[in-house]
């Protein structure tokens, strides 16, 4: 049977600072997908996915939601902007960033999703 | 039930919100979830297409229980060479636009590979027309 990942034990090794709001449900996560292209997200990533991206602004939030991801992870020290924060609050999208860049993040919940047998 | 939105060129803080409200209705609809994902695919980057190129512009959607049909209208440039436009990778976009992760030359390829039946009619320094249908199964 596959376990789903503790929430805290994702925020714990990807070094995350959540910027939505404290009571937003955080849904399961099943996967994750890399990339900073609209397009290429749009097409490719899988519902229920962590999106990790160096890209910031608010149409990240509109394709997440478009998509279904389970959040968004903007990486290498960056700051989602405050338009990007209201719309994700709107929209109910998990926004975090995190000090690592996108091959660490992605390389840290490579190993955890691993761990529990969804890669 | 139809569903028409008006897209201004160059707003990106409004870009996706056509694209949003067809897949809540689409859900609402109770559509196959493989023909809304097809079907918000090309909402999503018809419209991003007139906001990148074009002055302005609508984005329709018909929705019935057997199909959707999007239609993307709008005032511009038009395309030179539709089936060039269609090559993945090749783009017009400016460099401001593909910092923002758009512009890589796939909006229309993705378009092609989630239609079931497509059409489109671009008239240079008048505007373009494209009709895209997703049949639910």
């Amino acid at each position: 049977m596959v376990k789903l990942i503790d929430w805290q034990e994702i925020i714990a090794e990807l070094e995350l600072t959540a910027h939505h709001h404290k009571a937003l449900a955080l849904p399961p996560v099943y996967g994750a997908y890399c990339g900073d292209m609209m397009s290429d997200v749009l097409a490719r990533a899988r519902r229920g996915s962590l999106w990790i991206t160096i890209q910031r602004h608010r149409n990240v939030i509109a394709v997440a939601s478009l998509v279904g991801l389970s959040g968004v992870v903007i990486s290498g020290g960056r700051v989602p902007p405050p338009d990007t924060v209201d719309l994700a609050e709107r929209e109910g999208v998990p926004l975090f960033s995190t000090p690592l860049d996108s091959f660490h993040a992605a390389g840290r919940l490579y190993n955890l999703l691993i761990r529990r047998g969804k890669c | 039930m139809q569903l028409k939105f008006q897209v201004q060129g160059m707003d990106f803080s409004r870009a996706g919100q056509a694209a949003t409200k067809i897949k809540k209705a689409l859900q609402l609809a109770g559509m196959d979830p493989a023909t809304t994902r097809k079907a918000i695919i090309i909402a999503y980057e018809a419209e991003m297409n007139i906001v990148i190129h074009a002055c302005h512009g609508s984005l329709t959607a018909n929705i019935t229980p057997r199909k959707v049909e999007i239609i993307a209208d709008d005032e511009g440039p038009g395309i030179p060479d539709i089936s060039l436009a269609m090559q993945e990778g090749y783009s017009t976009a400016p460099p401001h636009i593909r910092e923002m992760g758009f512009g890589a030359g796939m909006g229309l390829p993705n378009i092609k590979k989630s239609a079931d039946e497509l059409d489109i009619r671009s008239e240079v320094n008048k505007g373009t027309r494209l009709w895209a249908v997703v049949f639910n199964n």
